[in-house]
């Protein structure tokens, strides 16, 4: 495994066409993707973006906004893997990171955004929920303080949460491909809810994938999840088997 | 049927395999049964399983300690 700045590369990119990109949620510090990424073909590697400011990259500036993450991704992703194909995924404010990237990429020359999996989230542009972060509010007003590395992650969520509050898109449709991931009893994105994703891409439909758990069923059946993701991937490079035309 | 504190009990059991039981008047915000992810999201079934929404100023860490407080505040309305 090696790493750039706000990047970890898992496995080797080599000649690699194919490339998926992970995108952190909120709060993370660490990539918590490693498990998905070790299950995919030796032939797809991954790279996962990691939140400057924290963990590894502690001394580095970071961003105030989605839109500032995801700029420095993009220009790193960019220089990185030059010409690759890149399959984003993102789960819960990391589909939110995924979907700007795909915005950045379809405007640049070069390396191409070839799938958006959006995964546990509403939609671009929702109305953030506010009885969320006033639950976690609660919450870290009782733990913050008596538990000194719960308070440091505590407050890496804390600052992800006002980036979700704060984050304002234009809501522009992508070209790409796009697929649904979901936990079934994620009561953040009912996978009736996420079907609003599909307005916001004119490119073909792979499908909707739920899995047993709710917000955080990404952390267990990962072989699941990696192998779905590989055939997103296959599919993507035999446009006959791409998807069906998108009716969002 | 009106949801009950057996529904919540259900809930966090599920989300937690290594309990096997949990009474109704333990404290799972003290005893960190639950985390600060499960927290949020349980604040998000309860309200499902009310059926009309939470306000902010509904949401103090007392209303949610426990299972019975649970159900008091917010299933035998």
């Amino acid at each position: 495994m090696s790493s750039g700045r706000s990047i970890v590369v898992q496995g080797t990119v080599g000649k690699a066409e194919d490339v998926v990109v992970f995108l952190p949620p909120a709060g993370s510090i660490t990539s918590p993707y490693f498990p998905i990424g070790a299950c995919l073909p030796d032939t797809l590697p991954a790279v996962h973006c990691e939140m400057p400011g924290r963990g590894r990259t502690a001394g580095e500036q970071t961003p105030g906004s989605v839109h500032g993450a995801v700029d420095r991704w993009a220009d790193e992703l960019a220089a990185l893997l030059p010409g690759r194909r890149l399959h984003l995924f993102g789960h819960s404010l990391g589909a939110l990171f995924a979907y700007e990237l795909a915005i950045r990429f379809e405007v640049r020359s070069g390396t191409e955004a070839a799938s958006l999996s959006a995964s546990g989230a509403r939609e671009p542009g929702s109305t953030p929920r506010s009885l969320v972060a006033t639950a976690f509010a609660a919450l870290r007003g009782q733990r913050g303080t008596t538990d000194k590395e719960g308070d440091r992650e505590g407050a890496w969520l804390t600052d992800d949460l006002r980036l979700r509050q704060e984050y304002v898109t234009a809501k522009q449709p992508i070209r790409a491909p796009l697929a649904l991931f979901c936990g079934i009893s994620d009561p953040f994105a009912r996978p009736a809810e996420m079907e609003e994703w599909k307005r916001f891409t004119k490119g073909p439909w792979l499908g909707m994938f739920t899995f047993p758990g709710g917000h955080d069923y990404y952390l267990s059946g990962q072989e699941s999840i990696a192998a779905e993701i590989s055939q997103i991937v296959d599919r993507s490079q035999d446009p006959e088997r791409m998807g069906v035309e998108n009716d969002g | 049927m009106a949801a009950s504190w057996t529904d919540v009990r259900s809930w966090i059991l599920e989300r937690n395999p290594e309990l096997t039981e949990l009474d109704p008047e333990t404290d799972i915000i003290e005893k960190r049964i639950v985390d600060s992810l499960q927290f949020v999201e349980l604040v998000l079934y309860v309200e499902e399983l009310r059926g009309t929404m939470l306000q902010s100023n509904e949401v103090g860490l007392d209303s949610f300690r426990t299972l019975k407080a649970i159900e008091k505040n917010f299933l035998h309305q």
